[in-house]
């Protein structure tokens, strides 16, 4: 019934298993998508129906391995590895020496801010404790070198510090390491009366007293956790007696206990052959060799079972005795003599006879006197016979049926040696099935159920098809029978996935268990570490909040997701997590209901307190996210908290840009968020806020006294952002509060700058107050209180401005000049704000400043125009509001000053400023647009002055472009068609300036402007005559510029059509003068044409570019031909016509035929031009057609052919390298076979009529050589070669260029990474050759060689 | 480490090629400025700093004598009781006998007045046989090859 209730793909998947089983031997259909592990998982899910979960057998998901699904993962913890000798030796030491160089290299530069543990951090392991000693003994190695010339009367503090206070910290467990070794030192003849304190005065007795304790403390705790197998009767204390050496090994070896858990885990497949000396190395520290057998003591039994020395050391001793006994009654004993007598001790009733037969001579053993013999024999020789006894006795054990008492209990070895006798009874208590905890405990552990295997296994699988109730035992296998915590990293994330996937495919069911589910939850991440379990956790939490009820754990689950913050985590060089993913995805947690705002705003208080600049950081970062979540209530409740860490991280002056930045952001959002709280929340809430914002304005108030720029800044930005949000009735007693400050600080500060901030307040505040208007009551009292005020606000800023005027310019009082009228501006563009008059006036200061005004004289002492934005700004507010006030002002105000004034400063600025303005609405810009061009073409045919001309010209080329920039698809019309009608007008208005003058220069950019104006929007049928007329006008050489600025902003469409007519003039030109710009324009020409794809009937423009080719080829020089062959061929291969390959077929005949002469090597210097970027012409940004592949294509083509005629044919070889040469990396790697021999051919030394080729092949080489990948191919194969070649180019008989080139080479080889086995055959041939070249006469190849040199010294 | 905040100097900037440089008929001599392009790039066994940067050797602290075939350097240790000095010294006296012709006779000193053991060291760095002898120290070579390695990352 369960099987036809399940869904079609459990049917067809119960049919498969079923045949699966049936027909063992059959290959597994492939309904299971793969083999192994995740087979076995389908075949659990399809089976789910029929076995229901919980009963599920183990035997269903036992993998081939006896894993559930996942190994484990490779984790740090690998150099930990016992039982492979080498990858202890190797890793261990090295691992430790990374961190200490890293620490060593950091620690200079260590900023007191950061703490030792982010440099110490390794990953999120336990392990970084061990290492730290580690380190720390290094460190007081250095320390103990140092501290000979220690004077007397520094304190030791003085020595240890190391970079910053916290290192001080970190170094006094070291110094009391070495304190400890001192004290294992003098323990020796240690007093027992003595105190420890005695043996621990070092220096400063007070500061020892202190931290010695600690230490042990901190041991003491570690080792309790260990200790829980420890016989009842010792405590931890008894460790850490003084005066023993039973002291110091507990001390020592915190590290040695941890080392131990993991010795136990892997100890139970210690290979029997190895030995108790394998073990012991550890690296190669006295430390460790003095540690480890100390440890060995405590460790396990099981060592000393599969160690044959200890083995060996147990069974020859003297036994003096065995006795047998079950729970307290003797019931045999044998002395050392003997002799025995088996009758005095009659065996119990209940005595099972298996075992008494090994002892009484009747289960296949000759009776107790052998047996016993056996063991107190000392020959070594009997140690065969021993491991029998024990094997048989195991087996019957094993076998027998009934209650067996167990062999601990029945058999006691007792030696001489009373520790010895109390070894063997360890030994046989674990060899036997013990009732020991370890066992016992992996017997207990919930990992190895079969229900929980079966969750765990169910990561693999979509739980889409899982019945609620199979949905929650596993949620209840996971969160009830596992303890997540004591999982490895694999098994937590396996868990995590179950719980990402339950959520998936189980929401609505998870919700009917809502308390249980988050509860579980909340249990089951607790105290995750690693990164990438966290990264799922992390993704998983707003999700459980934002799905659940976590009302009744909100505290439980902010504990369990606010103790990462902040998150303090470096990621190691090869992990995939970074630093930025945990802070985005924690903030996300934390920002992720109200809930948590009132315990996380306390949280981010303290840290906003804190020394640490990265928490404050990302402290601010949380409240810029998490303020607009959080209930205002709580915001308000902290509100004078919240401003006091705001005021410390905005308006002090030693704070860095950043955080004061970062800073601002917070706190707008924090004031957006109080703003907005409901004003029905109550007069508590209102009054509140007004609380809020009366400490706020407090805060502000004494910074406008403020010194530092910066401080002001952040003033007037906190008041913007604050105005800007705040309802009416706080804003305006916001504005009315500050205001007057403002405005007296105006009149009384001295120096400009700080007037400049303060008018930087000032406008900030104005435009926030009037940007947020609303016509309500209040608002409308704040602009007519703002009106009222407007008249001593104007007064004050004329009298600024004037004032700064007359004096003598500087920056600063230009600076304040500007920003007056820029304040100005912004209160007279406000609609309802200013009166008529007040405008008026305004627009007339204005105006006269932009004529100069009474400052005409500092316009030319001050280099720049900056008022041109302020009136460009103004005028822009004004047309919005007022288009024809703005009309006027620009028509009556600026025009007269652009054509009329007598200054012509005054008149270029103006114009330019016109220029701008053509993005205003087309009522402004149009006219503009005609009369600058009407300037321009009156100002060309009457020859007027050069300046004006060119004034006039570049503010057409301005108004040109703003017009085009703008987003009105008829401006663009407008520009288009006003310049297609005047453009001949224009072209013979300019034909005659001289070429490459400024006024040619400044038509050009017109007529360039004009042509990205045609070619910009859509294609119209400007264009066309346009295109012609240009193509006529080519001829002139003046002109041939506007032709190309047309041509290279042409689109594909547009090219193809006037291809055929432009093609021949252009061939026709380059082949007469051979001019490069002209060859250009042809392969832009035929790029765009022959684009095969999308116009299939392109034969004629093949039969122009294939008969122009064939022409130039026959007729011209062969640098011309041999130019033109490359462009044609490189525009052909971009745009990936199949004319490509005829051209190339050319070539390579071309190149083989010519041999040596002249045309065959131009080509072939030629050709690098095909795979060089170009950004002129054939490029996306001139619209000309790259497709994919050109580079595969190209060497496919050219280069293989090539490589095969390089033995015989020079030109071809030459070609092969220029195109090599510039070829990309990782396709030139293919061809590093076929490439490397022909070099290798030409490179010989004595072959001198290759001496040509030398310099060419060397600079490929280099090439090649500087690309790892290009290197590590190359290398293996030809570095015989290759080096004895290299060595030969640095004879003095070479050329400059070669001598270096090679050393360079030989270098690179050196450094490149290639494995040091290779190159240590070479070495001594190499420095000896090297050192030759040192006394080379040229300082360059001179110094090259030592560098090469030295490489190679540094080679193993 | 003896010296936690040392005073770091700016580099001097790479000498410029002139067409004297590049013209092959012209033999270039020996001065001092390529001598000390030499050392100067050495870096500091304790700080990632070159010995240019600690201000531990200057080009005016070289003097080179190329028809004599003779060269002598005066380094500066950081501070007087530097107890690196000897393996700065060390380094300097390898880098040379790797990059410069055998022909030179190299003295490698430490600038008078400047050290406390300056005389002990002086004697070991003059000492043939007691430089070869720790050349032969694979550790100490370990170190001396750290020393006249790639710079290292700061």
């Amino acid at each position: 019934n369960s099987a036809a209730s399940a869904s079609p793909t459990c049917r067809r998947g119960g049919s498969a298993v079923t045949k699966s089983r049936l027909q063992p031997h059959r290959s597994r259909p492939l309904i299971f998508g793969s083999t192994g592990d995740s087979s076995r998982l389908h075949l659990v899910r399809l089976l789910l129906p029929l076995c229901g979960w919980p009963r599920l057998k183990e035997h269903c998901l036992a993998s081939r391995h006896g894993r559930v699904g996942f190994r484990r993962a490779p984790s740090p913890g690998t150099w930990l590895k016992f039982g492979s000798r080498e990858l202890i030796r190797v890793n261990f030491p090295d691992h430790l020496v990374r961190i200490t160089r890293e620490f060593r290299l950091k620690s200079r530069n260590f900023p007191g801010s950061a703490s030792p543990g982010t440099w110490l951090k390794f990953g999120s392991r336990e392990l970084i404790r061990v290492n730290f000693p580690d380190h720390l003994v290094r460190i007081t190695r250095e320390f103990r070198l140092k501290s000979r010339n220690f004077p007397g009367s520094a304190s030791p503090g003085t020595w240890l510090k190391f970079g910053s206070r916290e290192l001080i910290r970190v170094n006094f467990p070291d110094h009391l390491v070495r304190i400890t070794r001192e004290f294992r030192l003098k323990s020796r003849n240690f007093p027992g009366s003595a105190s420890p304190g005695t043996w621990l005065k070092f220096g400063s007795r007070e500061l020892i007293r202190v931290n010695f304790p600690d230490y042990l403390v901190r041991i003491a705790r570690e080792f309790r956790l260990k200790s829980r197998n420890f016989p009842g009767s010792a405590s931890p204390g008894t460790w850490l007696k003084f005066g023993s050496r039973e002291l110091i090994r507990v001390n020592f070896p915190d590290q040695l206990v941890r080392i131990t858990r993991e010795f136990r885990l892997k100890s139970r497949n210690f290979p029997g052959s190895a030995s108790p000396g394998t073990w012991l190395k550890f690296g190669s520290r006295e430390l460790i060799r003095v540690n480890f057998p100390d440890q060995l003591v405590r460790i396990t039994g099981e060592f000393r079972l599969n160690s044959r020395n200890l083995t060996r050391n147990i069974f020859t001793r003297n036994t003096t005795e065995i006795r047998v006994y079950t729970q307290n009654s003797i019931v045999f004993r044998v002395k050392n003599s003997g002799k025995s007598d088996r009758n005095s001790f009659p065996f119990p009733e209940n005595f099972p006879d298996h075992i008494s037969g090994f002892f009484s001579g009747t289960r296949g053993c000759s009776g107790p006197k052998k047996l016993i013999r056996a063991f107190t024999r000392k020959s070594i020789k009997n140690r065969a016979r021993i491991t029998k006894f024990r094997k048989k006795f195991r087996t019957s054990t094993r076998t027998a049926p009934g209650p067996v008492p167990r062999i601990s209990d029945l058999v006691q070895f007792s030696h001489a040696p009373r520790h010895a006798a109390a070894r063997c009874r360890h030994t046989i208590r674990h060899r036997a099935p013990p009732p020991c905890a370890a066992p016992r405990r992996r017997q207990a552990n919930p990992c190895r159920t079969p229900s929980t295997k079966m969750a765990i296994g169910c990561n693999r699988c979509s739980c889409v098809n899982l019945s609620n109730a199979a949905a929650e035992a596993v949620f209840r296998s996971v969160t009830t029978e596992l303890q997540v915590q004591t999982l490895n990293q694999m098994e937590r994330m396996a868990v995590y996935q179950i719980f990402q996937l339950l959520l998936q495919n189980k929401l609505h069911f998870l919700k009917s268990i809502n308390h249980d589910f988050v509860f579980g939850f909340v249990r089951t991440i607790d105290a995750e570490k690693d990164p990438r379990n966290l990264l799922i956790v992390f993704e998983l939490f707003p999700l459980v909040v934002a799905e659940f009820d976590i009302t009744r754990f909100s505290e439980d689950m902010f504990e369990v997701i606010a103790c990462y913050f902040p998150v303090d985590f470096k990621p190691s060089a090869s992990g995939s997590v970074t630093r930025d993913q945990l802070v985005e995805l924690h903030s996300r947690c934390l920002s992720s209901t109200p809930i948590f705002g009132e315990f996380m705003v306390p949280l981010l208080l303290e840290k906003l307190a804190s020394d640490l600049r990265s928490a404050r950081l990302e402290s601010f970062n949380l409240l810029r996210r998490a303020a607009p979540v959080y209930p205002a209530a709580v915001l308000l409740g902290y509100g004078q908290q919240l401003l006091a860490a705001f005021r410390r991280a905005m308006f002090r002056s030693a704070v860095s840009d950043e955080e004061r930045r970062v800073a601002l952001t917070a706190f707008a959002e924090v004031v957006a968020r109080i703003a907005r709280s409901d004003s029905d929340a109550g007069d508590d809430a209102e009054s509140g806020r007004e609380e809020f914002f009366r400490l706020l304005l407090k805060e502000c108030r004494p910074n406008l006294r403020e010194l530092d720029p910066n401080v002001m800044e952040a003033t007037g930005r906190a008041l913007e952002s604050a105005v800007g949000v705040a309802d009416a009735t706080t804003r305006r007693q916001l504005v009315t509060g500050i205001l007057p400050d403002i405005l007296a600080g105006l009149a009384d500060r001295k120096d400009s700058a700080s007037k400049c901030g303060l008018l930087d307040i000032l406008r900030r505040l104005l435009t926030a107050s009037l940007s947020s208007y609303s016509p309500t009551s209040v608002s409308v009292e704040l602009k007519a209180y703002l009106s009222g005020e407007l008249e001593s606000i104007c007064a004050a800023l004329y009298g600024l401005a004037t004032a700064a005027a007359a004096e003598s310019a500087t920056p600063d009082s230009e600076r304040l000049r500007l920003a007056c009228l820029a304040t100005m501006g912004r209160l007279c563009s406000e609609p309802g704000l200013a009166s008529d008059e007040q405008r008026a006036g305004f627009a007339e200061h204005l105006l006269a400043e932009l004529g100069g005004g009474r400052s005409g004289q500092q316009r030319q002492r001050l280099p720049g125009q900056p008022i041109r934005p302020i009136v460009c700004d103004y005028a822009r507010r004004l047309a919005a509001t007022n288009a024809d006030e703005a009309a006027s002002l620009i028509n009556k105000g600026m025009l007269p000053l652009a054509t009329e004034h007598s200054d012509f400063g005054v008149r270029a600025d103006c114009l330019l400023l016109l220029g701008e303005l053509c993005d205003l609405p087309e009522s402004i810009s149009e006219p503009l647009l005609g009369l600058l061009m009407r300037l321009c073409l009156e100002a060309g045919s009457t020859a007027e002055a050069a300046p004006t001309i060119k004034s006039r010209l570049d503010a057409l080329c301005l108004a040109t472009e703003t017009s085009m920039a703008s987003t009105n698809s008829r401006a663009r019309e407008f520009v288009v068609g006003i310049w297609t009608s005047q453009f001949q007008q224009f072209l013979a208005a300019f034909r005659h300036y001289e070429a490459g003058g400024d006024l040619a220069n400044a038509a050009f950019g017109c007529v360039q402007a004009f042509a990205r104006a045609l070619t910009a929007g859509d294609e119209s049928t400007s264009v066309k005559s346009a295109v012609d007329w240009t193509a006529q006008q080519a001829t002139e050489a003046d002109f041939r510029r506007l032709h190309c600025a047309l041509l290279f902003n042409l689109t594909p469409e547009t090219a193809r059509r006037h291809s055929v007519a432009l093609l021949p003039s252009l061939a026709s030109r380059y082949a007469s003068d051979g001019s490069e710009f002209a060859l250009q324009l042809y392969a832009s020409l035929i790029n765009k044409c022959l684009d095969y794809g999308r116009d299939p009937s392109m034969s004629p423009v093949e039969q122009i570019v294939l008969s122009d080719v064939n022409t130039l080829v026959a007729n011209s020089n062969s640098e011309r031909s041999a130019a033109f062959l490359a462009w044609c061929l490189k525009a052909l291969l971009l745009s990936g016509s199949p004319l490509f390959v005829k051209l190339a077929g050319k070539t390579l005949d071309i190149l083989r035929q010519s041999g040596e002469d002249q045309l065959a090597v131009q080509l072939a210097a030629r050709l690098e031009l095909l795979l060089k970027p170009c950004e002129i012409v054939l490029c996306t940004a001139a619209k000309a057609t790259v497709g994919p592949l050109a580079g595969q294509k190209c060497l496919c083509l050219l280069l293989q052919p090539l490589l095969d005629d390089a033995r015989q044919n020079k030109a071809c070889l030459l070609a092969a390298i220029s195109l090599a040469q510039t070829a990309p990396p990782e396709l030139i790697v293919d061809y590093i076979d076929s490439l490397i021999p022909a070099l290798m051919l030409h490179l010989r030394p004595s072959n001198s009529a290759n001496a040509g080729l030398r310099a060419p092949i060397l600079r490929l080489l280099e090439t090649l050589a500087s690309r790892q990948d290009a290197l590590n191919a190359m290398a293996p194969r030809c570095l015989g070669d290759l080096l004895p070649r290299l060595l030969a180019c640095l004879d003095p008989g070479a050329d400059l260029d070669s001598r270096r080139t090679s050393a360079r080479l030989l270098r690179r080889l050196a450094t490149g990474g290639l494995p040091a086995a290779e190159l240590l055959p070479h070495k001594p041939d190499v420095v000896s050759r090297l050192g030759a070249a040192l006394n080379d006469p040229k300082r360059l190849a001179r110094s090259d060689a030592a560098q090469a040199r030295n490489a190679w010294f540094l080679i193993g | 480490m003896d010296n936690a905040n040392p005073v770091v100097y700016a580099r001097t900037t790479e000498r410029p090629i002139t067409p004297g440089m590049l013209n092959e008929d012209l033999a270039d001599q020996f001065d001092a400025r390529e001598v000390f392009d030499l050392i100067r790039v050495i870096n500091d066994p304790e700080h990632p700093l070159t010995l240019e940067e600690l201000g531990v050797v200057s080009e005016a602290a070289v003097q080179v004598d190329d028809p004599a075939n003779q060269i002598s350097i005066e380094f500066t240790p950081t501070i007087p009781h530097c107890s690196q000095a000897t393996l700065i010294g060390l380094s300097i006296r390898v880098k040379l006998i790797r990059s410069l012709p055998s022909r030179f006779k190299v003295g490698v000193r430490i600038a008078p007045g400047t050290h406390n053991s300056e005389e002990a060291i002086n004697k070991q760095l003059a000492d043939k046989e007691r430089v070869a002898a720790a050349l032969e120290n694979t550790h100490l070579l370990a170190v001396v090859n750290q020393c006249l390695g790639e710079m290292r990352e700061h």
